[in-house]
C-alpha cells in the first residue's frame, strides 16, 4: 500500500467517523489498564466458563457446536500444510510431488484466484481444503474462509463483525488446523476456534482481556500452534504463554510472565533439546524456552530488540537457535543446554551489527544443510546464504532483490517473493550460489509479504488484493526420494 | 595648482567616478540576480533524505552546524499527505530504546524535542497502539540536523520527512557555508530554472 493509499484510507476513516460511525470502543477491544473492571467493553457478554473471574468476565464464549458432534481430526499427510511455516513449521515443503524446474514466459498456469482484503495473512492447507484470515473492509467484518483447493470456489466463511482500520494493512495471523478445528487469532488478538467442516463457533477467548495484554502495534501477527493435542498461543500480560484444550479452549496450562512481557509478533517454536519437548518464544527482551508437559519456564536468553519482533527462533539442531528481527537489531545464535537438571542459554555467534551483518524484519529464514537461507533486509532485501557464524556465504547480489517478500522451500528450491513487485522467483536450492531458475509477474506490490504456501504440486502466493493458486507440479516427471532437509 | 595638474586631477576623478559608477551598476545587478537566486536541498542526493541509507549514527548534521544563522535556515518539514501516521514512528521514538510496559519506546529521538505527537481520525483508547498520530514538527525548535530525517525512510518510514531551506530565514549569502561543507553537493543554487525534482528515487509509489 503506498502512502497515498494509506492517507486516503485514514480520510475514508476521518470521513467515516464523521458521518457517524459509533464512537464506541470496538467489542474486541480490551480494557484499558486505568479502566474500572466492572465496566464492560463493548457488548455484554456473558461469562461462559468457569474460569472466567470478574477481570476475564465476557472474555471466554462457546460456540454452538454440541460436545457430541465436536470434529475429528483428520490423520494429516505430507500434502497438507496445516499450520504457518507447515507442518513441522520449518518453512520446507516434503510432498513427494515433483515440482517443474522452468515455468513458461507468463509463469506456472494459475488454476484460480480470489480477491481478499489487504493483509499478509498466509493460509493453511489440509486435503482440499484452504483455510485463510481475510477482513471485509466494506462490511467491517473479520473471516476465517474455507477455500477448495481445486477450484478457489468457497465452502464457508465464519464472519465476526469487528472495526479494524488498516494499519499497514490488516490481516497478519495463518490459521491452524488439524482438520477438525480450525484455530485463528484476528488481529484484534481474538482467539477463534471453528469448525473445519462447516465454519461454526467452537469457543473463543478475547486474549487481551483474558489476560490484561495490550493489542501489538500493527496488530497481531502470532500464528497460533497445534502440538500435542494441544493450542500453544502466547499472550503477554498475566501469562507469556498458555496451553488450551482444543475442544473446550479451557486452561492446560500457564506460563508465569512476572515480567510482564507484551505479546510480540513472533510464533511459538516448538522445538526438542536433550530429549525434552519446549517451546521457544521470541519476545522483544529475548527468548524463553518453556516445558511442553507443564509450561514452566525453563531457560531464558536476554536480547536486545526494537519496535517489534516479527519473525519465530529458527532451530538449527543440537539446541542451537537463530533470533533475528529488523528495526536495527542484531541477529545472534544462542546455545540451550542442561547440565545437572538446569537448563542454560548462551551466545554462540552474534551476527556482526546491522545495517552491515544481516538480519531479517519479517519473516523466519529457512535452515537447509547446515546454511541459513532467507531475504536480508538491508541492500533491498538480497536473498543470502550465510553460515552460522552470520557470515554471507553468497547473496544475489545486482541479479534480484526481495525487499521483503515471502519463501518456502520444497523440492530442492526456494520459491520467493519480491516484496515491491510482486515477481514470484525460483532459486536452486543446492547450486551453493545464486541461480535463479525462472521467475513470473503474478501478483502486484507493493508489500507483497505473505509466504508462499505449496501443497500437492499447487502454489498459493498472495498480494495485498488476490490470493493465487498456481500449478508448479512437473507433471509426468517421476516421483522423487523424500527432499527433506539433511539437518 | 597648475592647469596640467587640473587636468590630470578631473581625468582622474571622471574615471575613477565612472568606475565606480559603473562598478556600483554591476553591483546592484548582481544583487538583483542574486535575490532572484535560492538555496535549496537536493532530496535524492542529501544523505539524510535519500532513501537506502539508513542508521542515524551515520546522520550528516552540516545543515545544523554550517549556517551562519545561530538557528539554521534549514528545519525538518513532515509531508502529511505522505506520512503513515504510525503509532511507533521511527523519526519521533528513539527505537533502539527499550520498550516499556505500554509497547513504546521509552525514549524520542529527536534532541530538541521538536516534534509532537498527536492521536487524529478515529481514535479507539482501548487500542492505543493502533491509533493514528499526527506529527508535527516545532520549527521554532527545530535546526535541521535531520536525524528524523534520517530514520523516516523506507520501510520502517516513509520518506515523509524531509530537510528544506526556509527562505524567508535564509540570508542567501553568496558564499553559503552549508553548501561549502555539504559532503554530497546536495545543497544547491537555484535561479530562476525549476527547482530539483522533490520525488524520491526508490519511494513507495
Amino acid at each position: 500500500m503506498t502512502a497515498k493509499q494509506v492517507a486516503v484510507l485514514g480520510f475514508s476513516i476521518l470521513v467515516g467517523g464523521t458521518l457517524g460511525c459509533s464512537p464506541e470502543p470496538a467489542a474486541d477491544s480490551p480494557r484499558p489498564a486505568n479502566a474500572s473492571p466492572d465496566k464492560g467493553v463493548g457488548p455484554v457478554e456473558p461469562p461462559q466458563t468457569a474460569d472466567s473471574g470478574p477481570r476475564q468476565s465476557g472474555a471466554r464464549q462457546r460456540g454452538v457446536v454440541a460436545t457430541a458432534d465436536l470434529p475429528k481430526p483428520d490423520t494429516l499427510s505430507e500434502d497438507d500444510w496445516p499450520q504457518f511455516r507447515g507442518a513441522k513449521r520449518d518453512g520446507v515443503v516434503r510432498s513427494s510431488v515433483r515440482l517443474a524446474r522452468s515455468w513458461p514466459a507468463d509463469g506456472p498456469p494459475k488454476l484460480w484466484e480470489v480477491a481478499v482484503g489487504q493483509g499478509y495473512s498466509a493460509p493453511s492447507v489440509v486435503g482440499d481444503r484452504v483455510f485463510l484470515n481475510d477482513y471485509d473492509e466494506e462490511q467491517s467484518e473479520w473471516m476465517v474462509r474455507c477455500l477448495s483447493l481445486e477450484s478457489g470456489a468457497e465452502q464457508w466463511a465464519y464472519k465476526v463483525p469487528k472495526r479494524i482500520r488498516p494499519n499497514h494493512a490488516i490481516t497478519r495471523s495463518a490459521p491452524a488446523t488439524d482438520g477438525g478445528f480450525v484455530f485463528s487469532i484476528d488481529p484484534k488478538c481474538e482467539l477463534h476456534c471453528v469448525d473445519a467442516r462447516n465454519g461454526k463457533l467452537i469457543w473463543k477467548v478475547r486474549l487481551p482481556q483474558a489476560y490484561d495484554s495490550p493489542i501489538p502495534a500493527w496488530y497481531s501477527g502470532q500464528c497460533p500452534l497445534i502440538d500435542d493435542g494441544k493450542l500453544i498461543v502466547a499472550v503477554g500480560g498475566r501469562a507469556l504463554l498458555v496451553a488450551l484444550d482444543k475442544a473446550t479452549g479451557d486452561t492446560i496450562w500457564e506460563t508465569p510472565n512476572p515480567d510482564a512481557i507484551p505479546v510480540s509478533h513472533s510464533s511459538v517454536m516448538p522445538i526438542e533439546i536433550d530429549g525434552q519437548r519446549q517451546y521457544a518464544y521470541l519476545t522483544l527482551q529475548g527468548l524463553v524456552g518453556v516445558s511442553a508437559e507443564t509450561g514452566e519456564q525453563l531457560w531464558s536468553f536476554p536480547w536486545k530488540f526494537n519496535t517489534a519482533v516479527a519473525p519465530s527462533p529458527l532451530p538449527l539442531g543440537e539446541g542451537r537457535l537463530l533470533l533475528t528481527s529488523g528495526y536495527h537489531a542484531q541477529s545472534v545464535v544462542c546455545q540451550v543446554t542442561r547440565v545437572d537438571g538446569q537448563w542454560s542459554a548462551a551466545e554462540v555467534a552474534a551476527f556482526p551489527p546491522p545495517p552491515r551483518g544481516w538480519n531479517s524484519e519479517v519473516h523466519t529464514p529457512i535452515y537447509y544443510q547446515g546454511h541459513v537461507y532467507g531475504v536480508g533486509k538491508s541492500k533491498r532485501g538480497m536473498w543470502t546464504c550465510l553460515d552460522l557464524d552470520g557470515s554471507e556465504l553468497w547473496t544475489s547480489g545486482r541479479e534480484a532483490s526481495f525487499g521483503m517478500g515471502g519463501y518456502v522451500l520444497a523440492d530442492s528450491m526456494f520459491i520467493a517473493l519480491d516484496g515491491k513487485s510482486g515477481a514470484l522467483r525460483l532459486i536452486d536450492a543446492g547450486a551453493g550460489e545464486y541461480r535463479q531458475l525462472a521467475e513470473a509477474e503474478i501478483l502486484s506490490g507493493p508489500d507483497v509479504w505473505a509466504p508462499p504456501v505449496v501443497s500437492a504440486g499447487k502454489l498459493l502466493v498472495r498480494d495485498l488484493g488476490r490470493l493465487v493458486c498456481l500449478d508448479v507440479e512437473a507433471h509426468g516427471e517421476p516421483l522423487a526420494a523424500s527432499p527433506g532437509p539433511k539437518n | 595648482m597648475s592647469e596640467s595638474c587640473r587636468r590630470d586631477f578631473l581625468s582622474h576623478s571622471g574615471r575613477a567616478a565612472c568606475a565606480i559608477a559603473i562598478g556600483g551598476v554591476g553591483v546592484e545587478l548582481g544583487r538583483r540576480a542574486c535575490a532572484q537566486d535560492a538555496w535549496t536541498i537536493e532530496a535524492n542526493r542529501c544523505v539524510n533524505i535519500r532513501l537506502g541509507v539508513t542508521g542515524a549514527s551515520n546522520v550528516c548534521e552540516s545543515c545544523a552546524t554550517s549556517c551562519v544563522l545561530p538557528l539554521s535556515a534549514v528545519r525538518a518539514v513532515n509531508d502529511h499527505s505522505q506520512c503513515g501516521r504510525c503509532c511507533i514512528c521511527p523519526a519521533y521514538f528513539d527505537v533502539l530504546s527499550p520498550v516499556g510496559p505500554d509497547g513504546l519506546p521509552t525514549k524520542k529521538l529527536c534532541p530538541r524535542d521538536a516534534i509532537t505527537r498527536t492521536a487524529i481520525g478515529e481514535v479507539d483508547p482501548y487500542d492505543p497502539l493502533n491509533n493514528f498520530y499526527e506529527y508535527a514538527i516545532d520549527e521554532e525548535k527545530c535546526n535541521g540536523c535531520g536525524r528524523c530525517v534520517m530514520e523516516c525512510k523506507d520501510p520502517a518510514g516513509l520518506g515523509s520527512i524531509r530537510l528544506e531551506v526556509r527562505h524567508d530565514l535564509c540570508l542567501r549569502c553568496n558564499r553559503c557555508t552549508i553548501a561549502s561543507n555539504c559532503p554530497e553537493d546536495a545543497y544547491r543554487r537555484v535561479g530562476p530554472e525549476p527547482p530539483p525534482a522533490s520525488k524520491l528515487e526508490g519511494a513507495h509509489g
